[in-house]
């Protein structure tokens, strides 16, 4: 997950029940 | 947001917006296939509930504000009023300052919370904001969020509802702009009551920068200036010809022979001297009398200091009302800083201050009111290594 503004990238993996989180995101855009 | 995974075509999302205080749920389906090809797809924007919702930066950029005040934006949220009653709570006079108050879904303007970063930035009760200028201005504003009823346990001083205003961070490339925001009484139109506009210069300068130090670190900071002059409608309450003839013919042709003479020169104060039958020397000042005659001097130049009370005069015709234009001088200094550190893939540190000085000062022809603002407000806040707390099974 990319913030479109400051261009960090953040990454998660789903578990075996294929659920992912992401957790304390900053406010803002992302793709 | 980039989805893949061995034996799974890769899936692209686009337009997800975080907002404040919300938890956004994205449920992906991924079909099997070459992982190498890609869908692209862009999320759809979910409509906001009554009394509740998030506006991001382009609706705050894009949306006309009179003096660029955020607050403002909240009214564009359904069961959002701004109210506008001049009264304590209501804004808009010198004692407490001249943020705008703001109902949510019916609740009185002090029962609204507004915070920004989190920060409560109500007055000292619980009204709207008290500072001259609004606080910051919409530039220095990444997101506004309205939260109506059924708040979360995270909010507190509320009965009515939760504005939230979130500071801008830095961006990866670096952006500076300034800007001047001008008007006087040429562009502006004069009150109803009153025959000219006396607005003589309102000035806003704006400094913003947004540098990337790293690629981990980013900086954004604001400042804003007000210079402004403004006359505002006044009505003070004199005493009418009556009781001012009534002083003269108790001390003769006292007050109207001391408001012939120069207050300034010697021969005024030996007039009054003389009339008062007080000791005549080279001048005299509130210490070569005893406090009874200095105030007894103080009542007999009243009349001269004193406007002539317009008509229909009040109660039994010893007062009256005389309007004039006073001249309200305001100066207000604000900037604010805010610092994000990404410490880690997933920690993060977000630091921002902010300061806030201003004054507002009315001159009357009787006396000058001031109300002064002084706001320093600094918060930092820690991101823990994410990690989701389940309830045991």
């Amino acid at each position: 997950m990319k913030d479109v503004t400051t261009g960090q990238v953040r990454t998660a993996l789903t578990d075996t029940s294929g659920s992912y989180s992401l957790p304390a995101l900053p406010v803002g855009n992302y793709d | 947001m980039t989805v893949s995974a061995p034996g799974f075509v890769t899936q692209v999302w686009a337009g997800i917006t975080v907002v404040v205080e919300a938890s956004a749920s994205l449920i992906l389906s991924c079909a099997p296939g070459n992982s190498e090809a890609v869908v692209r797809a862009t999320v759809p924007v979910a409509p906001s509930n009554q009394s509740r919702g998030n506006l991001n930066n382009s609706v705050m950029q894009n949306t006309p504000l009179n003096g660029r005040d955020w607050a403002q934006l909240a009214t564009l949220q359904a069961g959002v009023t701004g109210v506008q009653t001049g009264s304590a709570t209501g804004g808009g006079n010198t004692d407490r300052g001249f943020g705008a108050p703001i109902s949510i879904s019916g609740a009185r303007p002090d029962q609204t919370a507004i915070s920004w970063t989190d920060s409560a930035i109500n007055d000292y009760s619980n009204g709207a904001r008290a500072a001259c200028l609004g606080q910051f201005r919409i530039d220095a504003v990444e997101q506004v969020s309205v939260l109506g009823r059924q708040l979360s346990c995270g909010y507190g001083r509320t009965s009515g509802g939760v504005i939230n205003a979130i500071t801008r961070s830095g961006t990866k490339q670096f952006h500076g702009d300034i800007y001047e925001f001008f008007r006087n009484s040429a562009l502006d139109a004069r009150n109803f009551l009153t025959e000219e506009s006396s607005f003589q210069t309102q000035s806003v300068w704006r400094l913003s920068w947004c540098p990337l130090q790293t690629d981990r670190m980013f900086i954004f900071g604001d400042y804003e200036g007000l210079r402004q002059s403004l006359g505002v409608t006044t009505v003070e309450t004199v005493p009418s010809l009556q009781p001012r003839d009534s002083i003269q013919a108790e001390r003769g042709p006292g007050p109207a022979t001391l408001c012939s003479i120069p207050q300034t020169s010697h021969s005024f104060h030996r007039t009054v001297a003389q009339q008062l039958r007080f000791p005549v020397r080279s001048g005299f000042s509130r210490q070569s009398g005893s406090h009874n005659a200095y105030r007894s001097i103080c009542f007999a130049l009243r009349p001269c200091i004193l406007p002539a009370a317009e008509r229909p005069l009040l109660g039994n015709g010893d007062t009256g009302i005389f309007s004039f234009a006073g001249q309200q001088i305001t100066n207000e200094n604000y900037f604010t800083v805010r610092v994000d550190r990404k410490i880690s893939d997933k920690d993060a540190l977000t630091a921002t201050y902010m300061r806030d000085n201003s004054k507002n000062c009315l001159a009357r022809r009787l006396s000058t009111s001031c109300f002064q603002y002084h706001f320093r407000g600094a918060k930092v806040v820690t991101l823990q290594r994410a990690t989701r707390l389940q309830w045991p099974s």
